[in-house]
């Protein structure tokens, strides 16, 4: 009799403990899989105003993943391109500058609180000035996309025959925090080189090798 | 069909015997491996930590430069040359820079001496940078400190020292540095009782007093292996461990091309197998006693051209036919003997064509009487300061313990070594790809050190430290710069203004130039010396001998060359006594077995290897090879 109703116990525990995982089931990877990771991001950028509504192109700030195998994140250098003028979000900067008018005096500088992170990494002041009293400190970004170190990865060699980055990276300009697109599995790499081989890319034939030692070596 | 040639005893025996293949046909034996529950716990747990690894995730950060420089791409490697400091030998790198971080070391082909060569210490000597257990800052009494508190420490010292007439003592390996010489003397120059010595612990000291004595200058003369025809080289190994070993190995095989022009004849007169005895056309089996007696007939023979003794008087016949086109070399400690060497060089004409005095070398200096000497004043406790900089005298010199005698002990050590471990202060040392510097290995050829990361810790390089104790300090780039533009520039006559001089000598990795030509006195000694006979006793001659990759130990903390398989006796690791295979037979002992090993008062435990090569069979009759040849090893400290 016991037994019984600790059968029964047993099996409605089972049976609950199934439905409540099996919502979860879907979403379970297996051990490395990072596919859907969209780490919060030390200064708040976003893909979706720069790539998306800016329309800049990825290789301008991604320069590097033409020629070499890092896409790389840019140096604060190459944000200050722009970012020396652009200093708030332009509502806020025509806010200002209405504002301005109507008190008839200059427009004062306005400094988001994002792009404040910045110009502190930077060390300057609030003329945008190297200010030496500040000590200049890189800016640590949350890595997102991440192979393991048996595997050798080039980005030149995708870019160079015209591979989209989209196609891996999926739509990053409208992603306001960059989350992982692809899951960058070994299955995954293998079958869109054996695609590419197949039906080229862009029209254009290529020869995308599946060998093992095209990427472990 | 081609004879079949054996590379081990084991190899030879299953030539001999069909049931000693390599593969066998009998199924492996089982038993001491796993049984069925214990592989289950392991295949069990190996899972069960698996998961536990992939539960965990680490977070990886992109750290980019605030400000790039122009050109720089991460993930782009730049390549900058260098000087190899892995021995005295310095020769030319280029070093591989990724990200800001050194990873690789090659040679560098443009380099004069080298070309192109760069050996197993030095390709894994950029290990050491890395090395979690280097010497991170001063320490004072074994207490870290900064480099104020140390710097007052040892100026204190100085100047008491300065003041009361003090001994001050500096002891460093060989300096092949032009720029660290001049400071050294800058630096002894304001004491009353100061002196520099050096020594090297594979020494060549004879080398350099022979010389002293036949051609008037202390000097180690530059060997041009790729000019000679005829090499005879007596227990020099120097396709291995000998004085440059990539240099001379490039030489070498340049007059050993089977596609050349010539292809030289090679006789090595050896106690134990090396690597240059692999190579050579006659290898003729001494014993370490023998030696003597064969320089001394050898000199006879190439006088007269007669010998008692076969083997002689044919290697003597080989080199009066290559006269000016043949070098003897010879490994012995023994003055006497190489003065013997350097007459038969004399007598054949080498001086010149193979044996350059003019361009002599820096990689060896180190004087073992002035060693000697220290060691006794230590002992006698008459040294008041003593520095050791980039050596380690408690391991590698004999007697070397006496250090710890000193009044006041300071040591420039990249790690705690067993002479840092006794010192008042350590100053923390910088790795080479930290250190700006330069290194002449031979007259006329000078590299500049060029750094290649910054600093990883509070170090500070020799000539910093010398720089700061002389009350001038400077940064090492300053203080080389200042050097070149003052002494290398005039000499090398580039028709360039020095800044473009010293970035092209950069670029290029060396900057070439005539030196002065050096006075040749006539090859005829001070005193003629009978040559030091080692006593014949009964029982077994002990050679200690270098390993190819880790030299006399200095580097055996680095895991790469321990694990390095020595190319003569196939033995990673440990430290290990070789045997004839005769030797073994008669005591009875295999290989893995341990003997005991003693020797000028001291014993060693050591497992015995089978070592073909310290006697052959053509050796077996000879009357005096009665005694068999023990080989040790010192490998260090395993």
């Amino acid at each position: 009799m016991n037994t019984r109703i600790a059968t029964i116990v047993l099996a409605i525990g089972l049976g609950v403990s199934f439905v409540l995982l099996a919502a979860r089931i879907g979403k379970l990877h297996l051990p490395g899989n990072q596919q859907g990771y969209a780490p919060a991001q030390p200064i708040a950028y976003s893909h979706l105003l720069h790539a998306g509504d800016m329309q800049i192109p990825c290789l301008y700030c991604h320069y590097p993943a033409q020629s070499s195998r890092h896409a790389g994140v840019p140096p604060a250098n190459l944000c200050m391109n722009c970012h020396r003028e652009v200093t708030a979000s332009l509502g806020a900067m025509h806010a200002e500058d209405e504002l301005a008018a109507k008190e008839n005096r200059k427009p004062r500088r306005v400094v988001s609180s994002e792009l404040k992170k910045l110009y502190d990494a930077l060390a300057l002041d609030a003329n945008l000035q190297p200010d030496p009293g500040k000590e200049a400190r890189p800016i640590a970004w949350n890595r997102v996309h991440t192979l393991p170190s048996f595997v050798y990865f080039d980005h030149r060699a995708h870019i160079t025959v015209g591979v989209a980055c989209q196609q891996c990276h999926g739509p990053v300009e409208t992603m306001v925090r960059v989350r992982q697109f692809s899951d960058l599995s070994m299955g995954w790499c293998v079958n869109c080189h054996r695609q590419a081989t197949a039906q080229g890319v862009g029209g254009r034939q290529v020869n995308a090798p599946v060998t093992c030692s095209t990427c472990h070596f | 069909m081609a004879e079949k040639l054996w590379r081990s005893l084991e190899e030879l025996r299953s030539l001999s015997g069909p049931d000693a293949a390599e593969f066998t046909e009998t199924p492996l034996e089982t038993a001491g491996g796993p049984d069925r529950r214990g592989f289950l716990k392991a295949v069990g747990f190996t899972f069960g930590a698996s998961m536990l690894a992939g539960c965990s995730r680490t977070v990886p950060r992109i750290e980019p430069n605030l400000v790039q420089p122009e050109g720089f791409i991460p993930g782009r490697p730049v390549y900058y040359t260098s000087v190899c400091g892995g021995c005295g030998a310095a020769c030319g790198t280029l070093v591989k820079v990724r990200d800001g971080r050194p990873i690789k070391l090659e040679g560098n082909p443009e380099h004069p001496a080298s070309r192109g060569g760069l050996c197993a210490v030095g390709q894994a000597s950029i290990l050491g940078l890395y090395d979690s257990q280097r010497v991170a800052q001063p320490l004072i009494e074994g207490k870290a400190a900064g480099w104020e508190q140390a710097d007052a420490l040892i100026r204190s010292r100085l100047d008491e020292a300065r003041k009361n007439g003090g001994a001050v003592r500096l002891l460093t390996a060989s300096v092949n540095s032009p720029t660290e010489s001049v400071w050294i003397r800058r630096f002894l120059e304001g004491f009353r009782n100061a002196r520099h010595v050096e020594y090297d612990a594979l020494s060549s000291s004879a080398i350099l007093d022979a010389h002293e004595q036949t051609h008037g200058a202390r000097i180690l003369p530059r060997y041009r292996f790729d000019k000679a025809d005829v090499i005879v080289s007596i227990d020099a190994d120097f396709l291995g461990t000998w004085i440059s070993p990539v240099e001379f190995a490039r030489g070498y095989a340049d007059s050993r091309n089977p596609q050349g022009s010539r292809y030289a004849w090679h006789a090595q007169v050896e106690p134990r197998m090396s690597l240059s005895g692999t190579k050579a056309d006659q290898r003729v089996v001494l014993g370490p006693g023998e030696i003597a007696d064969f320089v001394t007939d050898l000199a006879g023979a190439v006088r007269t051209g007669n010998s008692s003794r076969a083997v002689v008087t044919a290697i003597a016949g080989r080199l009066r036919e290559a006269r000016g086109r043949s070098l003897v070399v010879c490994g012995s400690q023994d003055t006497a003997t190489q003065v013997l060497v350097n007459q038969i060089n004399e007598a054949l004409g080498n001086y010149g064509p193979t044996i350059e005095t003019d361009h002599a070398s820096r990689q060896r200096r180190g004087d073992d009487r002035a060693l000697e000497s220290l060691i006794e004043e230590l002992r006698g406790g008459h040294v008041d300061v003593l520095i050791v900089a980039g050596a380690n005298p408690a391991f590698d010199a004999p007697g070397g313990d006496a250090v710890a005698k000193a009044k006041f002990l300071a040591v420039h050590a990249e790690r705690m070594d067993e002479t840092a471990s006794k010192a008042n202060l350590i100053c923390a040392a910088s790795h080479t790809l930290e250190s700006w510097g330069d290194a002449e290995p031979v007259e006329g050829t000078a590299s500049i050190v060029q750094p290649c990361i910054r600093p990883l810790f509070q170090t500070r390089t020799l000539l910093e430290a010398l720089a700061g104790w002389s009350g001038k300090p400077a940064a090492a780039l300053d203080l080389v710069r200042d050097q070149w533009q003052k002494e290398i520039y005039p000499k090398a006559k580039p028709n360039l203004p020095f800044d473009r001089f010293w970035e092209k000598a950069l670029q290029d990795g060396f900057v070439q130039y005539e030196p002065g030509a050096r006075m040749r006195a006539a090859a005829k000694p001070r005193e003629q010396k009978e040559p030091a006979r080692i006593p014949r006793s009964e029982g077994f001659d002990v050679v200690l001998y270098a390993k190819t990759a880790l030299f006399a130990g200095r580097h055996a903390y680095n895991p790469w060359l321990q694990e390095v398989p020595d190319p003569i006796s196939k033995v990673a690791w440990d430290n290990y006594a070789c045997l004839g295979p005769q030797a073994a037979a008669k005591l009875g002992v295999k290989t893995g077995d341990y003997v005991r090993v003693e020797c000028g008062g001291q014993t060693l435990d050591l497992p015995a290897l089978i070592q073909v090569g310290s006697t052959r069979r053509n050796c077996r009759d000879r009357p005096g090879l009665r005694q068999q040849t023990l080989d040790a090893l010192r490998q260090g400290r395993a």
